[in-house]
């Protein structure tokens, strides 16, 4: 028996055979549409669910369908041109006049650097090329590219992170042994040890053995 | 009963203790951990770079996402209505009694709750110099209960408090809401920032689930030694088997009534939906949905079956009649009055506004097919202006049809659900339909609306289904719409 606390198998009955996928499944019983979605998408790049190919594609292509409410108004602005605004126009909906527009990091008024997440919007009534205004009414999960691109650049981002850490921990090491040298050469001078060969592998232990 | 080790409540207390300062531990590392990066940076690196930036941003957001909730704690703070001594000081001397017998020294409050359900909690006012036991009893229980089985329940509800759980309580709450707190702040942060949190709450759950369900397993053993293993045994069992089904019909049935501004008789409903079988596929789907739950780690209470186990009586078997006996004879409604006293009160206590007395039988002439003819008059599917033999074509339109006459709105529906939907629409305007031509609706709750005129009756949900499903032919349904079209 399959827990639907979002009412998802409501919203798409089409998923009840599709939910033989364990991750689909998962998704379905902690009522996240978004991690259903990607759930669908891994599901479809691994080749899983092959007889329900179609079917999936078909789901795929209506980000709608896994709609979530909205948490709060993205913010939206820019200053000098660097900022955060919606772009694009995906799956319009005629009846409604709704579109998907992604919320993007932008430089220069419209060259994406880093997708936020995507929402149904519609553009307000007194939109103009210099002035744009929205309604916003939910959000729906990121089209396939700027996830791609949106997971790579988090990844980057820590690994930059992780990178510095451990190069700022090298730093700190290097910068105890340096404070330990002259400590190491006094003594060294106070015990006759003034051969290079005694200095540098006393010098290279106490960097070892430096907390 | 030997379930139950004694020394369980301090370890509890301990557990519950290390698993709260776990998850502050936890926020306080990934922070520090953050922070450290840009300190570090600047003191051996000479200066802050792109890491330490990033890092130090990634610091500030889960500080952000651990801040303390304080003003949402406040505004849930006083809610609830109470039930007055004055006014019911049977139900108090019951309550009072039961109290006393486990040892609960504390001034109560009684709160009337909706479901087949009972709860306590503690309210603390002045810093927690003065304190009052809050105990939550669901209605239907007055119901469905023997006075005995009530005093169980209590008895159960006043061991939290006895075993030192209530205690303990409020540390859980706000452990598990700071952790869906800052999965929800942090989930958007694209930077995997939620990833540790999510999983210290899985451990968290699973582990708080296991101590909660041994506090249960103590408040029965004390229930039972208060109020005696049958009763004991026989309330939760009662709870067991009819709470899914309360739940079903006053989702399904009583609810969508009341929102319309009509009272109508709960417990008389109640008795009905229970005699009238098989119910509506959809109620039918719920309920068996709710029986065959299989346990999660992550249930705060034990299977029934090793709860009745555990006050040494044996699991529950299918296919036992249902316990209906004190519903039937009035269970210890006299508690609250009678049973027209409890539902005023319940009324009183759970609606807001003034409500119009009906009958069931009224319900279907005077609410559902007025509404469902407001609903479709002037649309596309007028039913005075669309011919009876229309159905077929209506129905091959499948989910465009849906389309076509959905009102404004964000549409986030599948094909199939529009289709499901568009079915329901044709229902619903089958039944204005045959109103229009001299037909008496009949509702009864759980039951599909039907229909009946000089002696004939029609279920409208069942004309679509036999279309739908090819027991009727279109052929065969025009033949009938046309016998119809001349009654």
């Amino acid at each position: 028996m399959i827990q639907d606390p979002a009412g998802l198998l409501q919203r798409i009955p089409e998923l009840k055979p599709l939910c033989e996928d364990p991750g689909v499944l998962r998704a379905v019983e902690q009522g996240d549409p978004f991690r259903l979605y990607r759930a669908l998408r891994w599901a479809r790049w691994l080749g899983r669910l092959r007889s329900h190919r179609e079917a999936i594609d078909a789901l795929l292509g209506h980000r709608r369908l896994f709609a979530r409410p909205l948490k709060g108004n993205p913010w939206l602005g820019t200053v000098n041109g660097f900022g955060a605004t919606l772009l694009g126009d995906a799956e319009p909906d005629s009846h409604d006049g709704t579109h998907i527009a992604t919320h993007y990091v932008v430089a220069l008024f419209a060259i994406p650097l880093l997708p936020l997440g995507a929402y149904v919007v519609r553009r307000g009534d007194g939109s103009t090329s210099l002035s744009r205004s929205w309604a916003l009414f939910a959000r729906v999960p990121l089209g396939t590219l700027p996830w791609l691109w949106s997971r790579a650049l988090a990844l980057g981002v820590m690994a930059l992170v992780a990178f510095g850490a451990v190069q700022t921990f090298r730093d700190s090491r290097q910068d105890k042994s340096a404070q330990a040298g002259p400590l190491l050469e006094q003594s060294a001078r106070m015990t006759g040890w003034e051969e290079d060969g005694v200095h540098s592998t006393v010098s290279e232990a106490i960097a070892t053995w430096t907390p | 009963m030997d379930t139950v080790n004694p020394q369980s409540p301090a370890r509890r207390a301990l557990l519950t203790l290390v698993l709260w300062a776990g998850f502050w531990l936890l926020g306080a590392g990934v922070v520090a951990a953050l922070v450290w990066v840009p300190v570090a940076e600047s003191l051996y690196s000479g200066g802050i770079g792109g890491a330490g930036i990033f890092a130090a941003a990634g610091a500030l957001t889960v500080l952000w996402a651990l801040r303390p909730r304080w003003a949402l704690r406040r505004r849930r703070r006083n809610d609830a209505e109470f039930l007055s001594r004055e006014r019911f000081p049977a139900l108090f001397a019951l309550v009072e009694d039961v109290a006393q017998r486990v040892g609960t020294r504390l001034p109560i409050k009684v709160y009337l709750d909706d479901r087949v359900t009972a709860f306590i909690t503690i309210e603390r006012r002045w810093w927690g110099l003065r304190r009052e036991a809050i105990v939550g009893v669901g209605f239907p229980l007055f119901a469905l209960l023997s006075r005995k089985e009530l005093a169980s329940v209590l008895a159960h509800e006043f061991g939290h408090h006895a075993g030192g759980d209530l205690t303990l309580g409020p540390w859980v709450y706000r452990t598990r809401f700071s952790i869906a707190s800052a999965v929800d702040s942090l989930e958007d942060s694209a930077f995997f920032l939620d990833v540790p949190f999510r999983l210290y709450g899985q451990l968290f759950l699973r582990v708080s689930g296991a101590v909660s369900r041994q506090q249960e397993l103590a408040a029965d053993a004390l229930a039972a030694r208060t109020c005696g293993p049958e009763a004991t045994a026989q309330a939760l069992h009662k709870a067991h088997v009819l709470a899914p089904l309360w739940s079903a019909y006053l989702h399904h049935d009583a609810i969508p009534i009341i929102e319309k501004s009509v009272r109508v008789p709960l417990l008389q409903g109640f008795r009905a939906f229970l005699r009238e079988r098989p119910w509506r596929a959809q109620i039918q789907h719920d309920i068996d949905e709710e029986a065959r739950r299989p346990p999660s780690p992550w249930d705060s209470h034990p299977p029934f079956d090793e709860r009745l186990r555990s006050l040494g009586h044996e699991g529950h078997r299918e296919g036992e009649p249902l316990p209906l006996k004190e519903l039937e004879t009035g269970g210890c409604l006299d508690l609250l009055g009678g049973e027209a006293s409890a539902e005023e009160l319940f009324y009183e206590q759970k609606t807001r506004g003034s409500l119009v007395s009906l009958r069931w039988e009224e319900l279907g002439e005077k609410v559902v097919l007025p509404e469902i003819a407001r609903h479709l008059t002037g649309g596309a599917l007028d039913p005075r202006r669309t011919p009876l033999s229309a159905l077929p074509e209506l129905l091959r339109e499948g989910p465009r049809l849906w389309d076509r006459v959905r009102e404004q709105g964000l549409d986030i529906l599948s094909p199939e659900a529009k289709r499901v939907r568009a079915r329901l629409l044709l229902v619903q305007w089958l039944a204005a339909a045959l109103a229009e031509r001299g037909f008496v609706p009949d509702l009864r709750p759980g039951q599909q609306l039907r229909l009946q005129h000089e002696g004939h009756f029609v279920e409208p949900a069942s004309v679509v289904d036999w279309l739908i499903r090819g027991v009727w032919t279109e052929e065969q349904y025009r033949a009938w719409s046309s016998l119809i079209e001349q009654l």
